[in-house]
């Protein structure tokens, strides 16, 4: 993998594949990370990265789409997940014993 | 998919699988398995016309789904759903007097700083928050730092414990995790009549144990198979005692040092007249971290030596030598009894929370011991309360919750398909140690990758009747 340190990188995600908040959860997991600066720009966002590698980049737009998928899976399963995780935290309270 | 079978529509249910070379291996949430052939897979795919028995017994079509016998299946797999915290870890003292390079709990360089040490009062109230939370079953786990260097609070807690459990209808376990530097004849004594299991670290021969555990004069490894020979004998000569005594577990960190020398790690527990061993990759939080250079291990790196141990143990186990390794046990006693193997982090959603809260030596509450650890440096985002706080608080804290959402594997890309997802688990603390978010990011995760490549490992490993055989006794143990 290519890890050499560029300078003002430019990366556009388009809305069209990508939300808001998927952006701003990835942004937000790597702001220690990686130096960089974000707009809104067409019908997405265009993030400008300053002096990181490669790697780092890769990672980010890797999180970017892993939150996107978070997202659009919650969609499907998220009724279930609240189900079982209610489930466990009123286990945890001791109650629902007998169910 | 459908089917006309007895002029009912019938739809398979392929939930998860996983393709294997020229099998397929499928399972569901309710811990069915079939395993078949590349070709009928495809078949069945294609034109499910004839439906094998075993896919409506597994659960696998959507009408004859028997839901009674389904659910208690689930519940069985799941037992972080169903629990309230069972297992209460103790932090007596943060001081430690060794200088383990991978350690996790924060301890090194801290020998002096009495004010790391849990006070008596503190230890009671830990003890009183435990006996308060519901679960008819605690066991209690000591560790540090090293516990002993706080010896009278300890043995003083023990004599607590044991006194509110004569005056309540909970059953209590307790054990002891300790490098046992310090442990002499008259604790080793007062452990044994107040029914205390033990456990130590042991990483193998003298020179990968050296490595790894830096102790004062490099003591440990002579004294931790000195105290391991010690506890065995009481545990085989315990007939007619008026107390029970448990065989003492010992636990392996692999790290780099470790490489190249599986056989010699497995001969050394055998050699200590241990029964089983546990292993377990250095994890990259904590000291480790700082230290990953030179002991840190790769995922591919772990699997390659944990398969020649497991290969090594069976061929012990087919010469008649009694040893087993727990993290294989775990994973099948998922597998083939479709159990909860026990372990809070291989469920979903873990246990952080609801099947174990860690207190801290200052009476600080955690979600598990890895969130305290994490908290030693610095970072509290994972405490979830204080001993002087009323329980029902403390087990709904924010940060349970959010453990609870963020291990749930439904809500995960890459695990609600997988097919090892009944068998697997996450850990958020591990997960935002290590990527920065409590849900990771699976892709990339270390734990992931280690998971899938012992699981992978396991289900080649079965498809010889002989291991198949063995590795089911390993479950009765």
């Amino acid at each position: 993998m290519d890890s050499e340190i560029e300078k003002n990188k430019k990366i556009f995600f388009s809305f069209d594949i990508y939300s808001e908040e998927a952006l701003n959860l990835a942004a937000y997991i790597f702001e220690d990370r990686i130096k960089f600066s974000s707009s809104k720009k067409d019908n997405g966002a265009e993030f400008v990265f300053d002096n990181y590698s490669e790697n780092d980049i890769r990672d980010f737009v890797n999180e970017a789409l892993n939150q996107q998928c978070r997202i659009d899976l919650a969609t499907v399963t998220g009724p279930l997940t609240r189900f079982i995780v209610t489930k466990a935290l009123i286990s945890g309270m001791g109650e629902g014993k007998n169910e | 998919m459908e089917n006309k079978q007895q002029n009912k529509k019938q739809t398979l249910l392929f939930q998860q699988w996983k393709k294997n070379k020229d099998h397929v291996l499928l399972t569901n949430d309710f811990g069915g398995r079939i395993e078949l052939s590349g070709k009928l897979f495809n078949e069945l795919c294609d034109n499910p016309d004839n439906i094998p028995q075993q896919f409506f017994d597994n659960g696998f079509v959507s009408e004859m789904l028997d839901f009674g016998k389904l659910g208690l299946s689930w519940l069985n797999t799941h037992c972080n759903v169903c629990l309230s915290p069972t297992l209460h870890i103790l932090v007596m003292t943060a001081r430690c007097n060794m200088q383990c390079l991978y350690c996790q709990a924060g301890a090194p360089g801290r020998k002096k700083d009495m004010s790391l040490d849990m006070s008596l009062e503190t230890a009671k109230k830990c003890v009183d928050f435990a006996f308060k939370t519901p679960s008819p079953v605690l066991n209690f786990e000591f560790q540090g730092g090293e516990p002993l260097l706080n010896w009278n609070v300890l043995s003083e807690t023990v004599k607590y414990i044991r006194q509110k459990e004569s005056e309540s209808d909970k059953d209590v376990s307790i054990s002891l995790i300790s490098n046992f530097i310090l442990m002499d004849e008259e604790k080793a004594n007062f452990l044994l009549q107040n029914e205390v299991s033990i456990c130590s670290s042991l990483d193998g021969p003298e020179n990968v144990h050296k490595k790894n555990r830096h102790s004062e004069n490099d003591i440990s490894y002579n004294i931790v198979c000195k105290w391991l020979k010690y506890f065995n004998q009481k545990y085989d000569s315990q007939l007619g005692k008026a107390y029970k005594i448990f065989r003492p577990g010992a636990i392996i960190t692999v790290t780099k040092n470790s490489i190249g020398h599986a056989k010699e790690i497995i001969d050394e527990y055998v050699s200590a007249g241990l029964e089983s061993l546990y292993m377990r990759p250095v994890s990259q939080i904590g000291y480790a971290a700082v230290n990953w250079n030179s002991i840190g291990i790769s995922p591919a790196e772990y699997i390659s030596l944990y398969k020649e141990a497991i290969n090594y143990v069976l061929t012990l186990n087919k010469k008649g030598v009694s040893i087993i390794e727990k993290a294989c046990q775990i994973f099948c006693e998922k597998i083939f009894n479709v159990g909860s193997g026990g372990n809070y982090d291989l469920d979903s959603p873990c246990g952080a929370g609801t099947g174990q809260i860690a207190y801290n030596y200052d009476g600080n509450i955690y979600t598990c011991d890895e969130a305290r650890m994490l908290a030693m440096e610095g970072d509290d985002l994972f405490r979830i309360g204080n001993v002087n706080d009323p329980v029902e608080k403390v087990l709904t804290a924010d940060a349970v919750r959010a453990c609870k959402y963020a291990s749930e594997l439904n809500s995960q890309p890459l695990c609600s398909r997988c097919a090892y997802k009944p068998y697997c688990g996450i850990c958020p603390v591990f997960n935002y140690a290590t990527q920065g978010s409590l849900f990771g990011n699976m892709a990339t995760n270390f734990r992931c990758a280690v998971n899938k490549g012992q699981i992978d490992f396991i289900f080649e490993l079965i498809k010889d009747k002989e291991n198949e055989e063995i590795l089911k006794k390993w479950i009765q143990r």
